[in-house]
């Protein structure tokens, strides 16, 4: 099933062109999840035949929260729809497994919580505990399950409520009420079930993609989980199932004052809310609402899910709603000022302005927001910052000889949404890269007609005769004792005369090719060269000709994805203007100091130097830079 | 000379396999198709490398031959046929082994690509099983 190339991308400072591809829009199948509590169990056969998926169309960069906005839309004449809103339901899915998978974090589950089995993960931590474990999920399978499909084994037997918490490492345990609903599943052995969360900033594509392979049918639909109806609550005094919650509701206006209120505040904490849900283990601190409300008066209602008053809070130290309990937290960990909420909540819009794409997802507690100080716990310390994958918007060139290994790379980069060219030998190499608009070439070696060392050589030289990079005058006049010095260390290599003779040769005939459009260079491209697994030599000729990196073949898919990253935050420091220019940013003192307090244009100067910095120091600025940037950059 | 590393114990790098197969979940049968690809080129380039050896004796053709399928072989993690394609561009160039006639590298890579051709049969067999298919 080839999966067609929609990709759309907004258009970034690195380059005026864009592969824009015609976006078609699709559906995606959800289905209600059917809380414990609110199912009747006396004849689960029906219940399911009354909680049928329903589709929505979606459109190729949707994120999942833009999918919750259709979902509460088409079903806005429902009961269900009742404080519901973008912040308080999740999109997601359960997967079962027969053992218990190692979990992310070293101190993972205590014994203590091993009677529970249920599992809330984020949709990035499932895909880490997948690939860590080495399970071969392939597409959507019976280990996958909307809940329903289960709901058939469920007894009437009353939900147990010691939720049991797992405060250290981000996997909270649910009430066992799924535990016991789980392990009557027709497979006993699968013992384990995870509630995977998929956090709301995941583009919607990446999701289906990844799920599905291409093709959802609506068995398959994903979960909208919500929060339990809670049958205590003043407008909804009975249980409802989904059946029932979907009947169009007449009296909905109703209380359309307290609801009001309440649309408009949640508008602010829009799609910043649902990690809460997910991320943030806590227990629940009933005696913390008491101490807010008296210092903060009411303002607190601002950020309770939809559906929860204060007095259901209050009374609750018995009561089952995890998310009321969870808000309280929200509580106590927002800053006074509604202000600096909203502000992080335009993080994602943030990063488009950068020109960052993402393609994976991130877990907010990675990001830097400044009011979440429980939030960004032992993830950070366990190292596990990077486990979300921002994808620099840049052009990749593949040069690699063998089909095979080409076709690697290029469904590496497609999967990951960066355009990319292929060369398949050194000549064609320098041609392409002629188009402009390479940010990065992949160069193997050993290559036909010309190898990738020449290639290197000879593209580093028509970049310094064009000055790209618009090199000051000093830089200038210092590149030809550099090369000389080059040159003389590689005589004793056995190609390095023959090399130099041809390339003065070259230089001589190709006078007139030489001149490049500079509007398509405005930066020199960024060489990484990809060598056999134990050549030293190798690596050391390919510094000399002009390449910045090396990666040994085979090349390490997750490393490649890494250095993609560092390699096109690097370019975006040296390429767009708009970082540069009369900003005070932490980033650009450690990457850019010597021309920081000069002229602007200037600041080019550093752009050959730069991508020599060593891999571990250019990790941590390239990390800083996404992250100041990104704070920089809200209103 | 240079110390030969040992062939690894297993046919196949599941390791790296893995990453190439996670792959089919954006592209259904990316990684048999690409497997399927390499056995082609796997046999063409042995049938190059014999006739090398027949005929012209090509040392430098030989090991360039050698390093270009050990490039794709590594790519799949067909980590045994990697070793092989790596012996035979050694011995085209050279590297390995002191003292010793042009013909004796040719037999060297003879040898090496009668072993080549086993391991070549071995990985075919267990990634048949795999894809539950006849390669």
């Amino acid at each position: 099933m080839q999966e067609p190339m929609n990709r759309i991308r907004p258009s970034s400072p690195l380059s005026g062109q864009r592969t824009v591809t015609s976006g078609s829009t699709r559906r995606i199948w959800l289905q209600l999840d059917t809380p414990c509590d609110s199912f009747r169990g006396e004849n689960p056969i029906e219940d399911t035949l009354y909680n049928q998926p329903t589709s929505v169309d979606i459109e190729v960069r949707d994120m999942i929260d833009d999918v919750k906005s259709k979902v509460l839309n088409k079903l806005s004449n429902t009961r269900w729809f009742r404080f519901k809103d973008n912040t308080n339901i999740s999109l997601g899915f359960y997967y079962y497994s027969a053992e218990l998978l190692e979990p992310s974090h070293s101190h993972s589950v205590g014994p203590e919580k091993a009677n529970s089995n249920t599992f809330v993960i984020t949709y990035s931590e499932y895909q880490n505990l997948i690939k860590r474990n080495q399970i071969r999920v392939g597409r959507w399978s019976q280990l996958h399950n909307s809940f329903n499909r289960l709901l058939h084994r469920s007894t009437s037997q009353s939900p147990s409520l010691d939720t049991a918490f797992n405060d250290d490492n981000g996997l909270r345990m649910l009430s066992s009420q799924h535990t016991r609903q789980q392990s009557q599943s027709p497979d006993d052995n699968l013992k384990y079930a995870y509630k995977v969360i998929i956090e709301p900033d995941t583009p919607v594509m990446t999701v289906y993609r990844e799920l599905y392979g291409g093709l959802q049918k609506s068995e398959d639909a994903l979960t909208v989980f919500y929060p339990p109806m809670s049958s205590s609550s003043p407008t909804s005094p009975e249980v409802l199932t989904p059946a029932e919650l979907l009947d169009p509701i007449r009296i909905f206006t109703k209380d359309a004052i307290g609801q009001e209120k309440e649309i408009l505040l949640s508008d602010i904490s829009q799609g910043t809310e649902i990690d809460s849900v997910v991320e943030r283990p806590d227990q629940r601190r009933p005696s913390l609402f008491g101490s807010f409300s008296s210092s903060r008066n009411n303002t607190g209602i601002l950020l309770l899910p939809k559906g929860v008053s204060p007095e259901d809070i209050e009374g609750s130290n018995d009561s089952p709603y995890e998310e009321a309990n969870i808000s309280l937290d929200n509580i106590e960990t927002s800053p006074p000022h509604p202000e600096s909420y909203a502000l992080t909540a335009q993080k994602p819009l943030t990063e488009e302005e950068v020109g960052i794409s993402l393609t994976k997802t991130i877990s907010s507690p990675e990001l830097p927001r400044p009011l979440s100080r429980r939030t960004t716990p032992s993830l950070d310390k366990q190292g596990n910052l990077p486990k979300y994958k921002v994808f620099p918007r840049i052009n990749v060139l593949i040069v690699e000889d063998n089909a095979i290994n080409q076709a690697i790379l290029a469904l590496f980069l497609r999967k990951n949404g960066i355009s990319y060219k292929v060369a398949k030998d050194g000549v064609e190499a320098i041609e392409k890269w002629k188009e402009g608009d390479s940010h990065l070439i992949l160069m193997d070696l050993q290559l036909p007609l010309l190898s990738g060392l020449e290639a290197t050589k000879k593209i580093r030289e028509l970049e310094r005769i064009n000055n790209i990079g618009n090199f000051s005058q000093k830089s200038v006049s210092k590149k030809p004792n550099l090369k000389k010095n080059a040159n003389s260390k590689e005589e004793g290599g056995t190609t390095a005369a023959k090399t130099s003779d041809q390339q003065n040769e070259v230089e001589k005939s190709n006078q007139q090719n030489m001149v490049l459009d500079k509007s398509k260079f405005r930066s020199p491209v960024i060489i990484v060269a990809l060598t056999a697994s134990y050549s030293q030599i190798d690596r050391t000729e390919a510094l000399l000709a002009g390449c910045n990196d090396y990666l040994t073949k085979p090349v390490n898919l997750d490393w490649l994805s890494k250095k993609i990253t560092e390699w096109g935050c690097m370019q975006a420091l040296i390429d767009f203007d708009g970082w540069t220019e009369g900003q005070r940013r932490m980033t650009d003192d450690v990457l850019l100091r010597p021309q920081i307090v000069t002229a602007r244009k200037s600041q080019a100067t550093s752009t050959r130097s730069v991508p020599r910095v060593s891999s571990v120091s250019t990790t941590l600025e390239c990390d800083d830079s996404k992250y100041t940037k990104s704070n920089d950059c809200c209103p | 000379m240079s110390q030969t590393p040992r062939i690894p114990d297993k046919v196949i790098n599941w390791d790296i396999l893995n990453e190439i197969v996670s792959m089919d979940e954006d592209d259904a049968g990316f990684s048999q198709s690409l497997l399927i690809q390499f056995f082609e080129q796997a046999t063409s380039t042995f049938n190059q490398i014999e006739q090398h050896i027949k005929t012209d004796k090509n040392l430098d053709q030989l090991g360039q031959l050698g390093h270009f399928l050990k490039g794709s072989s590594a790519s799949l993690g067909l980590q045994r046929i990697a070793w092989v394609c790596e012996r035979i561009q050694n011995y085209g160039q050279k590297r390995e082994g002191s003292g010793i006639t042009d013909d004796n590298y040719i037999q060297l890579i003879q040898n090496s690509l009668d072993l080549a051709r086993k391991e070549f049969d071995s990985a075919k067999s267990e990634l048949g099983q795999y894809y539950k298919t006849q390669f």
